[in-house]
């Protein structure tokens, strides 16, 4: 049985640990509200050009422009979306499990898998890791989410034109609610437009410039408004992730509080009896 | 883009869409777009048709009432339905713009852009900014 000091300290380390996981769930709580606004807001303008771009390139074809056509997959790119922060649950892992998976399940028909690795957890994870890593970024917030998916996109873009890469994929987490995200891995590049959910087509569309330049300015467009999204749909999980962690540690302290506190009335309960009996015992053998 | 609307035929259904979110949805008689060709109009009943943007003053007509926004580079999109889309980086409507904080941003800018002597990239991202506030002051101004 622990003294009955050491059980007291437990108590007050534990009630701290206490106050800061519920600090944590509360400041994820405020910022996932704000995430979750802006991955809603993103998604009908997100749908809407994809939808715009298998109108139009549907009708295309194929070599209508360097970024639909699809080519034999040798090097192949994999952008791997992870928090710079930890304490999230099984949000880091999951992804960086996914994504050492993908260079496993792919890698023996590949020439060369190269990773984008966004964020701190997962640059740490994948370093560590027999994995070949082409690029790295950190520091990814709601308001700076624009201006680097804009980076990220103009890279992948330039090296698939270059033709240094034939595929890019992307993973992901997808916020489903604050209690769920699912991890989604999705083809970047080519843009394919038969899997961009469309409406029936009939009938050819008038297009102003022309085709070809409408073209030219959808599909970049159409790259960097995904991997906006997906950021935005990362970052909203990453908060989603930790406040429903913090939640569970927080419940799990008060349930180890109030275990300790039983252990320590107890023990106090022995030393009170074992005083007792050493005193009527003490009593007893005076009256001898 | 004068002519009215032909009566009877329903109305446009207009969405403008940006990454923050949606801007508007409404139903209008016409649709007035600064197309990467210049001007044009977008009555009920046109052709299925996809048009580049660029930054300027969009106007959405019902009847006499004229909304108006500014909007940056995007689409618009006139599908088989019929519904127009619009689909532009980023979009304000004229009553939201504060319009001397943009007047001030539109001459600042275009004194930087008169001075600066970047190029390439770095000179068109500061035009675009200044088009931006440029259609803002325009939007506000004829609302």
């Amino acid at each position: 049985m622990p003294s009955l000091k050491a059980i007291r300290s437990r108590i007050a380390s534990v009630k701290n640990t206490q106050k800061i996981t519920r600090a944590m769930k509360l400041v994820a709580a405020a910022r996932l509200r704000r995430a979750q606004e802006q991955v809603i807001a993103a998604r009908p303008y997100a749908r809407a050009l994809g939808e715009v771009i298998a109108e139009v390139a549907a009708r295309a074809g194929d070599d209508a422009h360097p970024l639909l056509v699809t080519r034999t997959e040798r090097k192949v790119e994999l952008i791997v979306m992870t928090s710079d922060r930890g304490l999230a649950g099984a949000f880091n892992s999951s992804v960086n499990r996914a994504a050492e998976r993908f260079t496993y399940e792919r890698g023996a028909d590949l020439e060369h898998i190269g990773l984008a690795v966004i964020g701190r957890k997962g640059r740490d994870y994948l370093r560590r890791r027999k994995v070949n890593i082409v690029r790295e970024l950190a520091g990814v917030t709601s308001p700076t989410a624009l201006a680097r998916a804009q980076e990220v996109a103009a890279q992948v873009i330039a090296d698939y034109a270059a033709g240094r890469t034939d595929a890019v994929y992307l993973v992901y987490n997808e916020f489903k609610s604050a209690m769920t995200q699912k991890v989604q891995v999705e083809r970047l590049l080519p843009v394919l437009p038969a899997e961009l959910a469309g409406p029936a087509r009939t009938g050819d569309l008038a297009y102003e410039p022309t085709r070809a330049e409408v073209l030219d300015a959808l599909l970049p467009l159409h790259v960097r408004v995904q991997l906006y999204r997906a950021l935005l749909e990362s970052i909203a999980s990453e908060f989603g992730a930790r406040m429903s962690a913090m939640d569970s540690a927080t419940n799990n302290a008060r349930e180890m509080i109030s275990k300790l506190s039983l252990d320590y009335n107890r023990a106090r309960q022995a030393t009170i009896t074992k005083e007792l009996l050493e005193i009527i015992g003490g009593a007893e053998a005076l009256k001898g | 883009m004068a002519a009215d609307a032909a009566g009877g035929k329903g109305r446009l259904e207009v969405a403008v869409l940006t990454p923050m979110g949606p801007v508007v949805t409404a139903k209008v008689d016409a649709v007035i777009a600064p197309g990467s060709l210049g001007e044009f109009g977008v009555l009920v009943g046109h052709v299925p048709f996809v048009s580049g943007l660029g930054i300027g003053v969009l106007v959405l007509r019902t009847g006499a009432e004229r909304e108006r926004l500014a909007v940056g580079r995007g689409f618009l999109e006139v599908s088989h339905d019929g519904t127009v889309r619009v689909l532009v980086e980023q979009a304000a409507l004229a009553k939201g713009i504060d319009v001397v904080a943009a007047r001030a941003e539109a001459d600042a800018l275009g004194a930087e852009l008169a001075t600066n002597v970047a190029v390439g990239a770095a000179r068109a991202v500061l035009a675009d900014r200044a088009a931006w506030a440029r259609a803002r002051v325009a939007a506000a101004a004829g609302a």
